[in-house]
């Protein structure tokens, strides 16, 4: 569960989150969705424990990601917008090396299971990351986080660059994620992947919640519409 | 070319280095003039001190002849111990142009005490009394600050000129413009090449103002400034092909750092290396056996065949008074045992300058992949601090020492008695 | 942090060209080791060659007056020692020769620097060079950009999720660059090792793997550190190579001038005039004439209690001779002395710019630990005067007490007496007992590992991940 209270954080001037506040239950897959400058990745460093907000708290699992920071991480799984991963190392040796890192020995068959569970083709666990395309990258991000079981996953702008067919893969990946009880954090500004991800989203503007919706209720057509009203105003 | 200063102004870094370059090429120069004064103020003083030796002679000389003292022990009116009184030295003066060069002036002697027994390798030619680290580490002169530094200060300069388009992927942007790749970059490098040049001679003219360069000298300057124009030109050449075919400015600037330390570091390095095995340090035996074993050979000798071989080798001697003496006298042959020795170290010096010759022919048949080197020796010739320098400084050492002994043998041989007049003579002989 | 090493070095491994350079690279290196080697030994066998003649010329000299066979003299010729292959110190400027004679201390003379043009301005391409200089640079290479490239492709902030602390991962990357300049300097100093048997030798070379392990973990640690804290490459280079130029290049040329004009040492000429002046005081063993030597004389008449010097059992031109030897010792322990307290100032105020830079101390112990500092090259000097005081007095006693009487300048000895006196056998002084002289410099190299360790300590995690 991921809870968002009243944040605020200012870079000089520039108020990157104003007092924002979110609850994420579990389960749940919550998108969003903002231009540049919205605030999205501030909020989603907040919630890693890089970024202290000067006001509120930001909890996962009820911890305070900004002073509990050791122990938050050990539950969150987080996918950048460009997984790199290390080139020289294949995809089955850099999860290997994470879950090292993470504190965990795990057996060259269970990690070629999560390699398969994340949608990575078997046949490409042993290829060097620098061969693979960002899709197959992603799914060695998420198969990091899986294997560490993380409860929360904070993804910054996972589609972009994908093409469909990925992308629609990586939708289908993070539902059956949430499925099995992990909450997801999603920030985008595709409002297309957003609306076929998520089961909530919210629209930011100037590090502020201007709107949240349910995708159940909203079409894409919609959702587009809602977006550029606000960003206008 | 001059938009490029607009790119300069607004780099910091480029301008803090290069603030940081004139201040070195300052510092690197007021070093060598500090050096410069020091070694004309030393032979100043000695100078001063000869003065009053040769005062104090000619006063013995009046209180001899006018019977007011008894004449030392070591007599001045023999020619031996006049000439060993004339306070003779051989100095080797600073060139103006030691302000842009130390050289190789801080190894070697720059003054000389010379008596008939003297040798140039004598201790008393011996470099001036420093600390050994601080030689093995080196001065900063400005030969230094220029041929090892000015590379680094045109990597800072130059690192990013076409790399930083590269890197931000706006390359061809500016290519599309209508310009030529090589031109741009061409017209950005000549920026600082002009800049560079500028600045290094007004550092320079401002020292060649100072020390008042007549024209011989300025000559020599001009000299320099030509090798310096030919220098950075050849840097600017592989700086050049560096950048028109860099992958951005980290990939030119390690390659440009790894050329400087070829250049600058390795190649010198090996060549001093190979040099050190294939001659290895010189100790000199020969003329330590001449000044010990040979010289003691001499002396044991008997007056007569001395008499004969000094003879042999001064071929004026023949027609001396002692010459026609039907006794050898043999505080007349004690006086002229010099010569014989000082013709046996003259042996020796020959053959210890062709082997280091040889060295040098060693070392300079590398220039051509040696360019630092050969360009330091170049300005190091220019400001009459290097080897040969101090070679030709040796020679004329050596042609003093001849020149006492031959005034001992021929007066001493001829039974000149010493006055104030001929005193004055020697004195004057030697200068 | 083992797998952060590990990780690390897979990378070096499976880089082709870090591989093939470093294959380059290490072969270079054992050609240079080898050739500082075999430039060493060749030294040190013409060095042998010399000794050995000279001193036969001593045993078989013709039978002589003792004191003309302290005119005669001997010479020292300055031993390489067993590491100047690794660290040529200050051998190439300094002498290699001294005449021992009576009545002077000479200076040592023909450095192999006067005997040639001048070549490289860092010296000889010895190990040391690459340990000083190439090294240090592959290090920075090695280190400038590790972090900046984890944190653009954002595999900074993974890490950093899954559990590793900042500053763990920048240890760990300092380990693996630093391990690997530990690689090339224990190649340098196995090979270094196969040349050398003596116990003292190994000690220095510990000493040395030490100094420069300390040096590199500083400057990989430094080069890790910024690269953390910077967001771009060519920053993060641009300030390590700046610093590299000023530790290596500026800061000890600057410095050594500065100390010199600090504590200046006296001219040649000004320093020789003042102790010809203060010898003139003393008794002249050539001058009969001399007025110290007649209250000399009246001291031994009066000892002996005889009226004339023919009368003494002994040869007073001895006794006057060893007189002004002792006094003329005393006036270079003065003024040779001060020399050798300013020389001893000016390296203590030298090793004090380790506190900045901490090259200057690496390159104090490296010239030290190898035995051709200055420190080791006054130790030289000392041993040599030490041996010629023993030499002169044993010509000296021998003229006095040997037999003869005073004013029998012909008496003479013959070699089997030349062959009893000692030759000169110098062994470079113990480093144990000599490393008192480079304390500052350790001092100033832990010093630098405690900063660069509490630099990456309290590195500011959050605000150089992202």
């Amino acid at each position: 569960m991921i809870k968002l209270n009243e944040i605020t954080k200012s870079f000089d001037d520039f108020k990157a989150v104003n007092n924002l506040s979110l609850k994420i239950k579990k389960g749940e897959i919550y998108g969003l969705l903002g231009p540049n400058g919205a605030g999205k990745s501030t909020t989603i460093n907040i919630l890693l424990g890089f970024l202290r907000p000067e006001s509120g708290s930001a909890k996962i699992n009820d911890i305070c990601t900004s002073t509990q920071f050791d122990k938050t991480r050990k539950i969150t799984g987080y996918i950048s917008e460009n997984v790199s991963l290390y080139p020289y190392l294949t995809g089955l040796e850099n999860l290997d090396y994470f879950c090292k890192i993470n504190g965990q020995k795990t057996k060259k068959l269970n990690l070629e299971s999560i390699l398969i569970k994340s949608g990575l083709q078997e046949s490409a666990h042993n290829i060097k990351i620098e061969n693979y395309s960002k899709g197959m990258r992603q799914k060695v991000g998420i198969a990091i986080a899986l294997a560490k079981n993380a409860s929360v996953y904070l993804l910054d702008e996972p589609a972009s660059g994908l093409d469909p067919l990925a992308s629609n893969d990586l939708s289908s990946l993070l539902k059956k994620i949430s499925k099995e009880g992990s909450t997801i954090l999603m920030a985008s500004h595709d409002i297309f992947r957003i609306r076929e991800t998520c089961d909530r989203i919210g629209i930011l503007k100037n590090g502020q919640l201007v709107n949240e919706m349910k995708t159940s209720e909203v079409s894409t057509k919609e959702i587009e519409k809602i977006y550029i009203d606000y960003m206008q105003k | 070319m001059l938009s490029e200063f607009d790119h300069f102004k607004r780099s910091p870094f480029k301008i803090f280095s290069l603030l940081l370059y004139t201040i070195a090429i300052i510092y690197g120069c007021q070093n060598g003039y500090t050096l410069y004064k020091k070694h004309n103020l030393e032979i100043s003083n000695i100078k001063t001190k000869i003065s009053d030796s040769q005062s104090k002679m000619m006063k013995t000389f009046d209180d001899i002849e006018s019977g007011s003292i008894e004449k030392p022990r070591r007599d001045p009116t023999t020619p031996y111990w006049a000439v060993r009184n004339t306070s003779t030295y051989s100095f080797k003066y600073p060139s103006k142009l030691m302000v842009f060069s130390i050289g190789q002036a801080e190894q070697y002697g720059y003054y000389k005490y010379i008596t008939n027994w003297s040798t140039v390798f004598d201790e008393d030619l011996a470099h001036e009394i420093a600390n050994p680290e601080r030689l093995a580490i080196g001065t900063i002169d400005y030969n230094f600050i220029f041929l090892y530094l000015t590379p680094i200060l045109l990597i800072i300069l130059l690192f990013n000129i076409g790399g930083l388009e590269k890197d931000l992927k706006f390359e061809n942007l500016i290519l599309l413009n209508n310009i030529s790749k090589n031109w741009w970059i061409f017209s950005r490098f000549s920026f600082y090449y002009v800049l560079n040049s500028i600045l290094i001679i007004c550092c320079l003219l401002f020292y060649v103002f100072r020390l008042e360069f007549d024209e011989a000298n300025f000559n020599y300057f001009l000299n320099l400034f030509f090798i310096i124009c030919i220098y950075l030109l050849c840097w600017f050449a592989i700086f050049y092909t560096i950048n028109i075919f860099g992958n951005g400015s980290l990939d030119q600037s390690i390659k440009m750092v790894s050329i400087w330390l070829i250049f600058c570091i390795v190649i010198p390095g090996s060549i001093h290396q190979a040099s050190s095995i294939k001659y290895p340090t010189n100790y000199m035996l020969d003329y330590l056996n001449v000044s010990r074993e040979k010289s003691n050979e001499i002396f044991s000798l008997s007056s007569d065949s001395l008499n004969k071989k000094l003879m042999n080798s001064y071929k004026f001697l023949k027609s001396s008074t002692h010459a026609k003496d039907s006794i050898v006298s043999k505080s007349i042959i004690n006086r002229s045992v010099s010569a014989i020795i000082n013709d046996l170290n003259k042996n020796v010096n020959y053959q210890i300058e062709s082997k280091n010759e040889k060295k040098n022919k060693f070392i300079n048949s590398f220039n051509i992949f040696n360019p630092v080197t050969f360009c330091q020796n170049k300005i190091n010739k220019i400001a009459e601090t290097d080897y040969y320098s101090y070679k030709k400084y040796r020679f004329q050492i050596q042609s003093k020492i001849d020149d006492q002994i031959n005034m001992i043998l021929l007066d001493t041989w001829n039974k000149i008695k010493i006055n104030k007049i001929k005193y004055l003579q020697y004195i004057d002989e030697l200068k | 942090m083992i797998d952060i090493i590990i990780n690390e070095w897979t990378k070096f491994l499976r880089n082709s060209v870090f591989v093939y350079l470093n294959v380059f690279f290490i072969f270079s290196l054992i050609f240079v080791v080898y050739l500082g080697i075999l430039q060493n030994n060749s030294q040190e066998t013409n060095r042998k060659i010399v000794e050995d003649e000279v001193r036969e010329q001593w045993d078989n000299l013709e039978p002589m007056n003792p004191h003309s066979a302290a005119h005669y003299g001997s010479y020292a010729f300055k031993p390489m020692n067993l590491l100047n292959g690794l660290d040529g110190g200050v051998n190439d400027i300094t002498g290699n020769v001294i005449k021992l004679e009576g009545h002077v201390q000479n200076e040592i003379l023909f450095s192999e620097a006067s005997q040639s043009l001048s070549i490289s301005k860092f010296g000889k391409l010895k190990s040391s060079i690459l340990l000083q200089i190439i090294i240090p640079l592959i290090i920075i290479f090695l280190g400038y950009s590790s972090i900046i490239n984890d944190k653009k492709t954002g595999v900074l902030k993974l890490l950093v999720v899954e559990g590793l602390m900042l500053r763990k991962i920048i240890f760990g990357k300092s380990l693996s660059i630093w391990l690997y300049g530990l690689l090339l300097l224990f190649l340098t100093i196995i090979i270094q090792i196969f040349s050398t048997s003596s116990f003292e030798s190994l000690n220095r070379l510990i000493l040395i793997i030490i100094s420069y392990s300390l040096y590199y973990y500083i400057l990989a640690g430094l080069a890790l550190y910024f690269s953390s804290i910077f967001k771009n490459n060519t920053t993060s280079l641009s300030i390590v190579m700046c610093l590299w130029i000023v530790w290596t290049i500026f800061i000890p040329k600057l410095w050594g001038n500065t100390v010199e004009k600090v504590y200046p040492l006296p001219s040649r000429q000004v320093f020789k005039d003042n102790m010809k002046e203060e010898r003139s005081k003393g008794i002249d063993g050539h001058n009969p004439y001399d007025k110290r030597r007649d209250i000399l004389k009246e001291k031994f008449l009066n000892q002996y209690n005889v009226d004339s010097l023919s009368q003494l059992p002994l040869n007073f031109d001895g006794i006057v001779m060893q007189a002004d030897e002792e006094y003329g010792n005393q006036i270079w322990d003065k003024y040779f002395g001060k020399n050798y307290h300013i020389l001893e100032k000016q390296k203590k105020l030298f090793q004090i710019s380790g506190i900045v830079n901490p090259f200057s101390s690496l390159q104090s112990l490296s010239m030290g630990f190898a035995g051709t500092d200055m420190m080791h090259h006054l130790d030289f000097l000392k041993s040599a005067e030490d041996y010629r005081r023993y030499f002169i007095k044993e010509l000296n006693d021998q003229h006095a007490y040997g037999g003869s009487k005073t004013g029998d300048w012909k008496w003479t000895v013959d070699s089997l007496y030349f062959r009893s006196v000692k030759k000169y056998d110098y062994k470079s002084a113990k480093i144990f007992d000599k490393i008192n002289y480079y304390s500052i410099d350790i001092i100033c190299l832990l010093l630098w590992f405690v900063a660069v360790n509490s630099l990456i300590f309290f590195i500011n995690r959050k605000k150089n991940i992202l």
